[in-house]
């Protein structure tokens, strides 16, 4: 009864640590009003493209996701 | 790059897809996801989101989600910024108000995040009650619970300040044509999962209520049915080809 206690504990305490570390992305990055970093990347015809590139006549939407890969 | 390259290819990839090998600009954006673990195959990548960015590069609008396995849809997000989408919508004559409905996307799977819309507008010298009014009815809309969706905020616009002289009060209310846009997720859990399992659709129902008024008199309070039926996509687990 006493091991199935303090496993339960450590398990509460582990969660709660992941938790704290864990950022709230909404307060992350460039926030609205503020000017985005510049990049040098290559697309995937391997040209290498900079911020101001991917621009239309009103900007660009800027996506960050995980990966097309897994 | 061959990677990203086959990725393209799929249907609907049109624009560029950039590789940050070592997440160095995702670093430098700020937006570099912490609690993955330095072992972990999936190391490196950033909170999902998205920047609208003008001409000059600063930011106008941003969206950003906390797990991966959430994304807004492209639609979801241009409604919010106001944009007219070229959409299916329902259109209903309600008292004192007309009512034009509409789900952002057709298809949704799980993770995703949609909005179903009411854009509304008033009838003439009409006005409704804006959330958080007390003493009048404000308009408020409820979206029945059903298992695998989660209902997401709600977004409704800034109110105007009506000033009724009969009783010398100032109240937040509608009376020009306005828009509701209520924020839904089809549920990425496991536990979704079985729910979810070989379900092709989803109609999703919930129901506006409000009391109109005009300079003179207040009318009875309404509470008008509304629906949208979407389609229910499995998610895309197509691995890309390696070279």
């Amino acid at each position: 009864m006493t091991s199935t206690l303090r496993i339960i504990g450590m398990l509460t305490m582990a969660g709660f640590v992941a938790a704290a570390q864990a950022p709230d992305p909404q307060t992350l990055g460039p926030k609205v009003g503020e000017r985005v970093p510049d990049f040098s990347l290559p697309d995937q015809h391997g040209v290498t493209r900079s911020l101001k590139s991917t621009f239309g006549p009103k900007g660009a939407v800027l996506v960050f996701f995980r990966s097309v890969d897994w | 790059m061959p990677v990203l390259a086959y990725f393209a290819s799929r249907p609907g990839v049109k624009f560029p897809l950039l590789s940050d090998a070592g997440s160095a600009i995702i670093k430098q954006y700020g937006i570099f996801n912490p609690t993955v673990s330095a072992d972990n195959p999936t190391y490196g990548i950033p909170f999902p989101g998205t920047f609208i960015v003008d001409a000059k590069g600063v930011v106008t609008s941003r969206f950003f989600e906390s797990a991966y396995q959430e994304r807004d849809t492209i639609t979801s997000v241009l409604v919010k910024l106001g944009a007219k989408l070229d959409v299916a919508a329902t259109k209903i004559t309600a008292p004192h108000l007309t009512l034009t409905t509409y789900a952002t996307d057709q298809d949704a799977a799980p993770g995703t995040h949609f909005s179903v819309v009411v854009d509304v507008t008033p009838g003439s010298r009409v006005h409704v009650y804006a959330p958080g009014v007390i003493g009048y009815k404000p308009i408020a809309l409820t979206i029945d619970p059903q298992s695998a969706l989660v209902v997401r905020d709600a977004q409704f616009p800034k109110s105007e300040d009506y000033f009724f002289k009969p009783l010398d009060e100032h109240v937040a209310v509608y009376q020009h044509p306005f828009r509701i846009v209520q924020d839904l997720e089809i549920d990425p859990s496991p536990q979704a999962a079985a729910a979810l399992a070989n379900r092709t659709g989803i109609t999703i129902t919930g129901t506006l209520t409000y009391q109109a008024c005009d300079d003179k008199v207040c009318f009875t309070p309404q509470s008008v049915p509304l629906s949208w039926t979407m389609g229910l996509k499995p998610l895309d687990r197509e691995r890309v080809k390696r070279p």
